[in-house]
Protein backbone atom coordinates (compact mmCIF):
# COMPACT_ATOMS: atom_id res chain seq x y z
CA UNK A 1 0.00 0.00 0.00
CA UNK A 2 1.68 3.29 -0.99
CA UNK A 3 1.78 5.42 1.82
CA UNK A 4 -0.74 8.79 2.06
CA UNK A 5 0.63 11.92 0.41
CA UNK A 6 1.42 14.32 2.54
CA UNK A 7 -0.42 17.89 1.88
CA UNK A 8 1.70 20.48 3.64
CA UNK A 9 0.48 24.02 4.82
CA UNK A 10 1.07 26.23 1.26
CA UNK A 11 -0.62 23.47 -1.03
CA UNK A 12 -3.14 23.47 1.46
CA UNK A 13 -4.31 27.03 1.11
CA UNK A 14 -5.59 26.18 -2.40
CA UNK A 15 -8.42 24.88 -1.00
CA UNK A 16 -9.65 28.87 -0.01
CA UNK A 17 -10.85 28.35 -3.84
CA UNK A 18 -13.76 26.33 -2.53
CA UNK A 19 -14.51 29.36 -0.13
CA UNK A 20 -14.36 31.81 -2.88
CA UNK A 21 -16.77 29.30 -5.43
CA UNK A 22 -18.85 30.24 -2.05
CA UNK A 23 -19.28 33.32 -1.90
CA UNK A 24 -19.44 34.01 -5.56
CA UNK A 25 -22.80 32.05 -5.75
CA UNK A 26 -23.52 34.24 -2.69
CA UNK A 27 -22.81 37.46 -3.94
CA UNK A 28 -24.48 36.40 -7.89
CA UNK A 29 -27.48 35.50 -6.22
CA UNK A 30 -27.52 38.41 -3.39
CA UNK A 31 -27.81 35.40 -0.83
CA UNK A 32 -25.95 37.91 2.12
CA UNK A 33 -23.92 34.68 3.38
CA UNK A 34 -20.64 35.99 2.87
CA UNK A 35 -20.08 36.70 6.13
CA UNK A 36 -21.42 33.73 8.27
CA UNK A 37 -19.56 32.05 5.00
CA UNK A 38 -15.90 33.51 5.61
CA UNK A 39 -16.57 33.06 9.71
CA UNK A 40 -17.84 29.92 9.34
CA UNK A 41 -14.66 28.57 6.62
CA UNK A 42 -12.31 30.22 9.52
CA UNK A 43 -13.99 28.44 12.43
CA UNK A 44 -13.82 25.27 10.55
CA UNK A 45 -10.25 25.19 10.22
CA UNK A 46 -9.44 27.04 13.65
CA UNK A 47 -10.99 24.62 15.39
CA UNK A 48 -10.17 21.34 12.81
CA UNK A 49 -6.28 22.28 13.42
CA UNK A 50 -6.74 22.83 17.14
CA UNK A 51 -8.29 19.28 17.36
CA UNK A 52 -5.88 17.86 15.22
CA UNK A 53 -2.71 18.79 17.85
CA UNK A 54 -5.46 18.30 20.75
CA UNK A 55 -5.61 14.98 19.54
CA UNK A 56 -2.38 13.90 18.56
CA UNK A 57 -1.38 15.16 22.05
CA UNK A 58 -4.24 12.91 23.42
CA UNK A 59 -3.41 10.21 21.12
CA UNK A 60 0.57 10.08 22.94
CA UNK A 61 -1.24 10.74 26.37
CA UNK A 62 -3.12 7.45 26.14
CA UNK A 63 -4.80 8.82 29.59
CA UNK A 64 -8.37 7.48 30.54
CA UNK A 65 -9.73 10.42 32.61
CA UNK A 66 -8.74 13.12 29.75
CA UNK A 67 -10.36 10.87 27.14
CA UNK A 68 -13.43 10.72 29.30
CA UNK A 69 -13.53 14.48 30.10
CA UNK A 70 -13.13 14.68 26.21
CA UNK A 71 -16.45 12.77 25.71
CA UNK A 72 -18.33 14.30 28.44
CA UNK A 73 -17.15 18.10 26.95
CA UNK A 74 -18.78 16.66 23.94
CA UNK A 75 -22.01 15.64 25.39
CA UNK A 76 -22.26 19.03 26.92
CA UNK A 77 -21.77 20.42 24.04
CA UNK A 78 -24.28 18.17 21.89
CA UNK A 79 -26.73 19.13 24.47
CA UNK A 80 -26.20 23.21 24.34
CA UNK A 81 -26.59 22.82 20.82
CA UNK A 82 -29.53 21.04 20.50
CA UNK A 83 -31.46 23.25 22.67
CA UNK A 84 -30.32 26.87 20.91
CA UNK A 85 -31.70 24.68 17.79
CA UNK A 86 -35.28 24.53 19.39
CA UNK A 87 -37.09 27.32 18.71
CA UNK A 88 -38.90 27.16 21.90
CA UNK A 89 -37.26 24.72 24.36
CA UNK A 90 -39.72 24.06 27.34
CA UNK A 91 -37.89 24.78 30.78
CA UNK A 92 -35.76 21.17 31.69
CA UNK A 93 -34.96 20.80 28.02
CA UNK A 94 -31.42 20.86 28.21
CA UNK A 95 -31.64 18.34 31.02
CA UNK A 96 -33.78 15.87 28.63
CA UNK A 97 -30.91 16.70 25.87
CA UNK A 98 -28.50 15.45 28.44
CA UNK A 99 -29.62 12.47 29.27
CA UNK A 100 -31.03 11.55 25.35
CA UNK A 101 -27.70 12.08 24.02
CA UNK A 102 -25.57 10.20 27.26
CA UNK A 103 -27.65 7.55 26.82
CA UNK A 104 -27.34 6.51 23.39
CA UNK A 105 -23.91 7.37 23.39
CA UNK A 106 -23.22 4.70 26.33
CA UNK A 107 -25.38 2.24 24.68
CA UNK A 108 -23.77 2.78 21.26
CA UNK A 109 -19.83 2.69 22.45
CA UNK A 110 -20.32 0.14 24.81
CA UNK A 111 -21.38 -2.06 21.80
CA UNK A 112 -18.39 -1.09 19.69
CA UNK A 113 -15.82 -1.08 22.16
CA UNK A 114 -17.34 -4.10 24.16
CA UNK A 115 -17.98 -6.40 21.73
CA UNK A 116 -16.81 -5.76 18.42
CA UNK A 117 -14.21 -3.46 18.26
CA UNK A 118 -12.38 -4.95 21.63
CA UNK A 119 -9.44 -2.11 21.49
CA UNK A 120 -6.73 -2.49 24.33
CA UNK A 121 -7.09 -0.64 26.31
CA UNK A 122 -11.00 0.23 26.07
CA UNK A 123 -10.11 3.93 26.30
CA UNK A 124 -7.89 3.71 23.50
CA UNK A 125 -8.64 7.34 22.01
CA UNK A 126 -7.37 6.59 18.21
CA UNK A 127 -11.00 4.44 18.43
CA UNK A 128 -12.90 5.93 21.29
CA UNK A 129 -12.61 10.00 20.19
CA UNK A 130 -13.46 9.69 16.41
CA UNK A 131 -16.46 7.29 17.39
CA UNK A 132 -17.98 9.64 20.24
CA UNK A 133 -17.67 12.29 17.92
CA UNK A 134 -19.66 10.55 15.19
CA UNK A 135 -22.35 8.90 17.68
CA UNK A 136 -22.65 12.03 19.79
CA UNK A 137 -22.93 14.33 17.32
CA UNK A 138 -25.88 12.24 15.02
CA UNK A 139 -27.72 11.38 18.40
CA UNK A 140 -28.03 15.30 18.97
CA UNK A 141 -29.37 15.66 15.09
CA UNK A 142 -32.11 13.20 15.98
CA UNK A 143 -33.25 14.26 18.93
CA UNK A 144 -33.31 17.61 17.80
CA UNK A 145 -35.04 16.65 14.75
CA UNK A 146 -37.55 14.90 17.11
CA UNK A 147 -37.86 17.72 19.49
CA UNK A 148 -38.72 20.19 17.06
CA UNK A 149 -41.17 18.17 15.41
CA UNK A 150 -42.98 16.64 18.53
CA UNK A 151 -43.24 20.34 19.43
CA UNK A 152 -45.13 21.60 16.48
CA UNK A 153 -46.83 18.10 16.19
CA UNK A 154 -48.94 18.81 19.35
CA UNK A 155 -49.89 22.12 18.66
CA UNK A 156 -51.24 20.90 15.44
CA UNK A 157 -52.88 18.03 16.69
CA UNK A 158 -54.43 20.08 19.86
CA UNK A 159 -58.09 19.02 18.42
CA UNK A 160 -57.21 15.41 17.90
CA UNK A 161 -55.27 15.42 21.37
CA UNK A 162 -58.11 17.38 23.28
CA UNK A 163 -60.98 14.83 21.34
CA UNK A 164 -58.59 11.77 23.00
CA UNK A 165 -58.37 12.84 26.33
CA UNK A 166 -61.66 14.06 26.56
CA UNK A 167 -62.85 10.45 26.05
CA UNK A 168 -61.39 9.71 28.59
CA UNK A 169 -57.84 8.35 26.70
CA UNK A 170 -54.55 9.17 29.01
CA UNK A 171 -51.66 11.61 27.87
CA UNK A 172 -49.60 8.46 26.14
CA UNK A 173 -52.62 7.35 24.11
CA UNK A 174 -53.44 11.45 23.17
CA UNK A 175 -49.96 12.24 22.29
CA UNK A 176 -49.26 8.72 20.12
CA UNK A 177 -49.28 10.33 17.01
CA UNK A 178 -47.66 13.20 17.60
CA UNK A 179 -44.80 10.86 19.17
CA UNK A 180 -44.84 8.56 15.79
CA UNK A 181 -44.52 11.51 13.81
CA UNK A 182 -41.52 12.91 15.53
CA UNK A 183 -39.70 9.57 16.09
CA UNK A 184 -40.60 9.17 12.16
CA UNK A 185 -38.33 12.32 11.14
CA UNK A 186 -35.98 11.74 13.73
CA UNK A 187 -35.23 8.18 12.28
CA UNK A 188 -36.04 8.67 7.93
CA UNK A 189 -32.65 10.20 7.16
CA UNK A 190 -30.53 7.43 8.98
CA UNK A 191 -32.64 4.56 7.45
CA UNK A 192 -32.38 6.66 3.85
CA UNK A 193 -28.98 7.15 4.71
CA UNK A 194 -28.20 3.54 5.04
CA UNK A 195 -30.34 2.22 2.13
CA UNK A 196 -28.00 4.82 -0.34
CA UNK A 197 -24.89 3.73 1.79
CA UNK A 198 -22.11 2.89 -0.78
CA UNK A 199 -23.84 3.51 -4.05
CA UNK A 200 -24.94 7.73 -3.37
CA UNK A 201 -22.79 8.35 -0.41
CA UNK A 202 -19.47 6.92 -0.06
CA UNK A 203 -19.55 8.12 3.55
CA UNK A 204 -16.88 10.44 4.98
CA UNK A 205 -15.00 8.55 7.49
CA UNK A 206 -14.12 5.39 5.00
CA UNK A 207 -13.37 7.61 2.26
CA UNK A 208 -10.86 9.30 5.07
CA UNK A 209 -9.18 5.91 6.06
CA UNK A 210 -9.30 4.65 2.34
CA UNK A 211 -7.00 8.17 1.45
CA UNK A 212 -5.31 7.54 4.58
CA UNK A 213 -3.70 4.17 3.47
CA UNK A 214 -6.26 1.48 5.01
CA UNK A 215 -7.37 -1.93 3.61
CA UNK A 216 -10.85 -0.59 1.68
CA UNK A 217 -12.42 -3.75 3.12
CA UNK A 218 -11.18 -3.05 6.80
CA UNK A 219 -12.72 0.72 5.84
CA UNK A 220 -15.96 -1.06 5.10
CA UNK A 221 -16.06 -2.65 7.97
CA UNK A 222 -15.62 0.18 10.13
CA UNK A 223 -18.21 2.26 8.05
CA UNK A 224 -20.89 -0.16 8.99
CA UNK A 225 -20.17 -0.48 12.52
CA UNK A 226 -20.67 3.32 12.24
CA UNK A 227 -23.58 3.17 10.45
CA UNK A 228 -25.22 0.55 12.11
CA UNK A 229 -24.21 2.07 15.76
CA UNK A 230 -25.58 5.89 14.74
CA UNK A 231 -28.91 4.88 13.48
CA UNK A 232 -29.43 2.69 17.16
CA UNK A 233 -28.01 6.10 18.61
CA UNK A 234 -30.58 8.45 16.65
CA UNK A 235 -33.18 6.01 17.39
CA UNK A 236 -32.32 5.88 21.47
CA UNK A 237 -31.63 9.32 21.97
CA UNK A 238 -34.57 10.82 20.11
CA UNK A 239 -36.87 8.40 21.81
CA UNK A 240 -36.20 8.98 25.16
CA UNK A 241 -35.69 13.08 24.59
CA UNK A 242 -39.39 12.82 22.69
CA UNK A 243 -40.90 10.29 26.00
CA UNK A 244 -38.90 12.96 28.55
CA UNK A 245 -40.80 16.13 26.79
CA UNK A 246 -43.95 14.29 26.23
CA UNK A 247 -44.15 14.10 30.71
CA UNK A 248 -43.41 17.65 30.42
CA UNK A 249 -45.91 18.36 27.90
CA UNK A 250 -48.88 16.94 30.31
CA UNK A 251 -49.03 16.43 33.96
CA UNK A 252 -50.80 13.66 36.40
CA UNK A 253 -53.92 14.02 35.90
CA UNK A 254 -53.62 13.89 31.97
CA UNK A 255 -54.09 17.82 31.34
CA UNK A 256 -52.23 19.20 28.33
CA UNK A 257 -50.06 22.01 29.89
CA UNK A 258 -51.64 24.70 27.55
CA UNK A 259 -49.26 27.35 29.04
CA UNK A 260 -46.16 26.02 27.31
CA UNK A 261 -48.32 26.31 24.23
CA UNK A 262 -49.59 29.84 24.74
CA UNK A 263 -45.74 30.54 25.46
CA UNK A 264 -44.81 29.59 22.22
CA UNK A 265 -47.68 31.50 20.04
CA UNK A 266 -46.75 34.17 22.35
CA UNK A 267 -43.52 34.08 21.52
CA UNK A 268 -44.26 33.76 17.97
CA UNK A 269 -43.72 37.42 16.31
CA UNK B 1 -87.81 19.55 34.01
CA UNK B 2 -86.74 17.01 37.31
CA UNK B 3 -85.58 19.49 39.52
CA UNK B 4 -83.85 16.74 41.81
CA UNK B 5 -80.33 15.83 43.15
CA UNK B 6 -77.66 18.00 41.05
CA UNK B 7 -75.69 15.17 39.13
CA UNK B 8 -73.13 18.41 38.84
CA UNK B 9 -72.36 21.05 40.93
CA UNK B 10 -69.87 23.92 40.94
CA UNK B 11 -69.05 25.74 44.24
CA UNK B 12 -67.47 29.22 44.19
CA UNK B 13 -64.74 28.11 41.03
CA UNK B 14 -62.26 30.53 39.56
CA UNK B 15 -59.79 30.08 36.80
CA UNK B 16 -56.79 31.75 36.07
CA UNK B 17 -54.10 30.62 33.26
CA UNK B 18 -50.68 30.88 34.55
CA UNK B 19 -49.57 34.83 35.09
CA UNK B 20 -53.15 35.88 33.17
CA UNK B 21 -55.96 38.16 35.04
CA UNK B 22 -58.67 35.81 36.65
CA UNK B 23 -60.97 34.77 33.72
CA UNK B 24 -63.56 33.23 35.94
CA UNK B 25 -64.24 34.09 39.34
CA UNK B 26 -66.73 32.90 41.92
CA UNK B 27 -68.73 30.78 39.68
CA UNK B 28 -71.67 28.28 41.23
CA UNK B 29 -74.23 26.48 39.76
CA UNK B 30 -75.61 22.98 39.86
CA UNK B 31 -77.67 20.89 36.81
CA UNK B 32 -80.07 17.41 37.69
CA UNK B 33 -80.43 14.76 35.26
CA UNK B 34 -82.45 15.58 32.88
CA UNK B 35 -81.57 19.10 32.92
CA UNK B 36 -80.91 21.82 29.61
CA UNK B 37 -78.40 24.48 30.81
CA UNK B 38 -77.51 26.60 27.87
CA UNK B 39 -74.45 29.49 28.87
CA UNK B 40 -74.92 32.32 26.71
CA UNK B 41 -72.70 35.59 26.86
CA UNK B 42 -69.83 37.42 24.85
CA UNK B 43 -67.26 36.58 23.74
CA UNK B 44 -64.18 36.08 25.49
CA UNK B 45 -66.07 35.31 28.77
CA UNK B 46 -64.93 31.89 29.40
CA UNK B 47 -68.10 29.69 28.67
CA UNK B 48 -64.93 27.49 26.59
CA UNK B 49 -63.14 27.08 29.66
CA UNK B 50 -66.05 26.10 31.80
CA UNK B 51 -66.53 23.35 29.82
CA UNK B 52 -63.20 22.19 30.07
CA UNK B 53 -63.20 22.05 33.81
CA UNK B 54 -66.40 20.40 34.21
CA UNK B 55 -64.76 17.77 31.97
CA UNK B 56 -61.20 18.33 33.48
CA UNK B 57 -59.34 18.98 30.81
CA UNK B 58 -58.03 21.89 32.66
CA UNK B 59 -58.55 22.23 36.89
CA UNK B 60 -60.15 25.20 38.53
CA UNK B 61 -58.04 27.78 40.41
CA UNK B 62 -60.50 27.58 43.28
CA UNK B 63 -63.70 26.24 44.45
CA UNK B 64 -64.85 22.60 43.67
CA UNK B 65 -66.65 20.16 41.00
CA UNK B 66 -69.01 17.42 42.56
CA UNK B 67 -70.18 14.76 40.14
CA UNK B 68 -73.24 12.69 41.54
CA UNK B 69 -71.86 13.94 45.36
CA UNK B 70 -68.30 13.48 45.27
CA UNK B 71 -65.57 15.97 44.29
CA UNK B 72 -64.30 15.60 40.71
CA UNK B 73 -60.98 16.16 41.75
CA UNK B 74 -61.08 12.64 44.56
CA UNK B 75 -61.95 10.76 41.32
CA UNK B 76 -59.80 9.81 38.39
CA UNK B 77 -59.90 12.39 35.53
CA UNK B 78 -59.75 9.38 33.22
CA UNK B 79 -63.25 8.41 34.77
CA UNK B 80 -64.97 11.77 34.95
CA UNK B 81 -63.90 12.70 31.32
CA UNK B 82 -66.05 9.42 30.44
CA UNK B 83 -69.25 10.25 32.57
CA UNK B 84 -69.27 14.06 31.91
CA UNK B 85 -68.62 13.99 27.69
CA UNK B 86 -67.27 17.03 26.47
CA UNK B 87 -67.88 17.71 22.49
CA UNK B 88 -65.80 20.94 20.47
CA UNK B 89 -67.21 23.20 18.90
CA UNK B 90 -65.62 21.57 15.63
CA UNK B 91 -65.89 18.03 16.28
CA UNK B 92 -62.93 16.24 15.41
CA UNK B 93 -63.12 12.77 13.62
CA UNK B 94 -60.20 10.86 12.07
CA UNK B 95 -59.62 9.97 8.57
CA UNK B 96 -61.21 6.60 9.33
CA UNK B 97 -64.55 4.85 8.93
CA UNK B 98 -67.10 5.50 11.45
CA UNK B 99 -67.21 2.86 13.32
CA UNK B 100 -63.13 3.14 14.17
CA UNK B 101 -64.12 6.74 15.27
CA UNK B 102 -67.04 5.55 17.64
CA UNK B 103 -64.64 2.77 19.15
CA UNK B 104 -61.53 5.03 19.10
CA UNK B 105 -61.83 5.13 22.67
CA UNK B 106 -61.90 1.92 23.51
CA UNK B 107 -59.53 -1.45 22.97
CA UNK B 108 -60.02 -4.21 20.55
CA UNK B 109 -60.61 -7.04 22.93
CA UNK B 110 -63.23 -4.45 24.60
CA UNK B 111 -65.53 -4.48 21.55
CA UNK B 112 -68.32 -6.71 21.38
CA UNK B 113 -72.05 -7.44 20.62
CA UNK B 114 -73.44 -4.86 23.62
CA UNK B 115 -71.21 -2.55 22.08
CA UNK B 116 -72.07 -3.02 18.98
CA UNK B 117 -76.05 -2.74 19.94
CA UNK B 118 -75.06 0.17 22.01
CA UNK B 119 -73.49 1.82 18.61
CA UNK B 120 -76.73 1.06 16.47
CA UNK B 121 -79.29 2.06 19.13
CA UNK B 122 -77.53 5.61 19.60
CA UNK B 123 -77.05 6.40 15.99
CA UNK B 124 -80.59 5.86 15.69
CA UNK B 125 -81.43 8.22 18.10
CA UNK B 126 -79.24 11.05 16.97
CA UNK B 127 -81.26 10.42 13.17
CA UNK B 128 -78.64 7.84 11.71
CA UNK B 129 -78.99 4.54 9.89
CA UNK B 130 -76.63 1.91 10.67
CA UNK B 131 -75.07 2.40 7.46
CA UNK B 132 -73.01 5.08 8.45
CA UNK B 133 -70.45 2.63 10.33
CA UNK B 134 -68.88 1.84 6.93
CA UNK B 135 -68.68 4.76 5.77
CA UNK B 136 -65.43 7.22 5.65
CA UNK B 137 -65.53 10.26 8.17
CA UNK B 138 -64.39 12.17 4.89
CA UNK B 139 -68.25 11.84 3.36
CA UNK B 140 -69.58 13.26 6.31
CA UNK B 141 -70.82 16.61 6.72
CA UNK B 142 -70.30 18.78 9.86
CA UNK B 143 -73.49 18.29 11.24
CA UNK B 144 -73.36 14.71 10.32
CA UNK B 145 -70.06 14.79 12.13
CA UNK B 146 -71.39 16.22 15.44
CA UNK B 147 -74.04 13.84 15.93
CA UNK B 148 -71.25 10.69 15.39
CA UNK B 149 -69.21 12.92 17.94
CA UNK B 150 -72.02 12.71 20.38
CA UNK B 151 -72.71 8.93 19.73
CA UNK B 152 -69.28 8.63 20.62
CA UNK B 153 -69.00 10.72 23.55
CA UNK B 154 -72.96 8.31 24.56
CA UNK B 155 -70.19 5.20 24.07
CA UNK B 156 -68.56 5.65 27.28
CA UNK B 157 -71.95 5.71 28.98
CA UNK B 158 -71.64 9.64 29.95
CA UNK B 159 -74.62 10.84 31.72
CA UNK B 160 -73.91 14.60 31.09
CA UNK B 161 -72.91 16.28 27.43
CA UNK B 162 -70.90 19.60 27.46
CA UNK B 163 -71.16 21.23 24.24
CA UNK B 164 -69.68 24.21 23.41
CA UNK B 165 -71.44 26.12 20.39
CA UNK B 166 -73.08 22.76 18.75
CA UNK B 167 -74.45 24.51 15.87
CA UNK B 168 -71.65 27.38 15.07
CA UNK B 169 -71.15 25.37 11.70
CA UNK B 170 -74.86 24.05 10.89
CA UNK B 171 -76.96 25.21 8.59
CA UNK B 172 -81.35 25.60 9.91
CA UNK B 173 -81.93 22.04 8.53
CA UNK B 174 -79.06 20.57 10.67
CA UNK B 175 -80.15 22.78 13.48
CA UNK B 176 -83.15 21.43 13.50
CA UNK B 177 -82.19 17.58 13.27
CA UNK B 178 -79.74 17.94 16.24
CA UNK B 179 -82.07 19.79 18.47
CA UNK B 180 -84.42 17.52 18.14
CA UNK B 181 -81.55 14.53 18.64
CA UNK B 182 -80.72 16.54 21.83
CA UNK B 183 -83.93 16.54 23.08
CA UNK B 184 -84.47 12.77 22.67
CA UNK B 185 -81.45 12.20 24.47
CA UNK B 186 -82.05 14.08 27.41
CA UNK B 187 -86.06 12.43 27.43
CA UNK B 188 -84.77 8.63 26.56
CA UNK B 189 -80.76 8.48 27.80
CA UNK B 190 -81.69 10.45 30.64
CA UNK B 191 -78.76 12.58 29.81
CA UNK B 192 -78.03 16.18 31.21
CA UNK B 193 -76.89 18.70 29.18
CA UNK B 194 -75.02 22.15 29.46
CA UNK B 195 -74.85 24.04 26.18
CA UNK B 196 -72.53 27.51 25.15
CA UNK B 197 -74.33 29.04 22.30
CA UNK B 198 -73.93 32.56 20.77
CA UNK B 199 -77.38 31.95 19.17
CA UNK B 200 -80.44 32.64 20.67
CA UNK B 201 -82.72 31.00 18.24
CA UNK B 202 -80.89 28.10 19.03
CA UNK B 203 -81.20 28.24 22.56
CA UNK B 204 -84.96 29.31 22.22
CA UNK B 205 -85.51 25.85 20.18
CA UNK B 206 -83.51 23.96 22.57
CA UNK B 207 -85.50 25.03 25.66
CA UNK B 208 -84.20 25.22 29.07
CA UNK B 209 -82.65 27.27 31.54
CA UNK B 210 -80.85 30.17 30.47
CA UNK B 211 -77.06 31.10 32.26
CA UNK B 212 -75.82 34.60 31.52
CA UNK B 213 -71.88 34.53 31.88
CA UNK B 214 -70.67 37.83 32.02
CA UNK B 215 -67.07 39.15 33.66
CA UNK B 216 -66.27 36.45 35.11
CA UNK B 217 -69.35 35.82 37.06
CA UNK B 218 -72.47 33.37 36.21
CA UNK B 219 -76.08 34.62 36.73
CA UNK B 220 -79.87 32.78 35.70
CA UNK B 221 -81.27 34.77 33.72
CA UNK B 222 -85.22 34.00 32.28
CA UNK B 223 -84.80 35.47 28.53
CA UNK B 224 -81.42 35.00 26.93
CA UNK B 225 -82.70 38.13 24.49
CA UNK B 226 -81.82 40.23 27.41
CA UNK B 227 -78.54 38.47 28.23
CA UNK B 228 -77.30 38.63 24.91
CA UNK B 229 -78.27 42.63 24.83
CA UNK B 230 -76.87 43.20 28.30
CA UNK B 231 -73.99 41.26 27.06
CA UNK B 232 -73.41 43.21 23.34
CA UNK B 233 -73.21 46.41 25.58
Amino acid sequence: MNPTIPVDWFQLTYAAIFIAILLGISLLESLKLEKPVLVGAFRACVQLIFVGYLIQYIFDLKNWFLVLIIILVMVFAASQTLIKRLKNPVRGTYIYALIAVSAASILSLTVISGLIIRQEPWYDPRYLIPLSGMIIANGMNGATLAGERYGSEISLRLPEIEMLLSLGQTAREASKRARQQALNTALLPSINNMMVMGIVHLPGMMTGQIIAGENPVTAVKYQIIVILAIAAAVSVSSWIFINLLDKRYFNKHHQLRYELLLNKRAQKP
Amino acid sequence: MNQEYPILKLTNVSFRYDNQPELLSNISFSTAKHQISIIVGPSGTGKSTLLKLCNRLIDCSEGDIHYNGLSIYQQSPLQIRKKIGYLPQIPYLTDDKVRDNILISFQQKDISDNNSRDIIRLLREVGLSEEYLERSSLELSVGEKQRIAIVRTLMNNSKILLLDEPNSALDEDNSVILIRCLKRLVLQEGVSLIVVTHNLDFARKLGGRFLLLKGGSLVEVNDPSESFMEGKQ
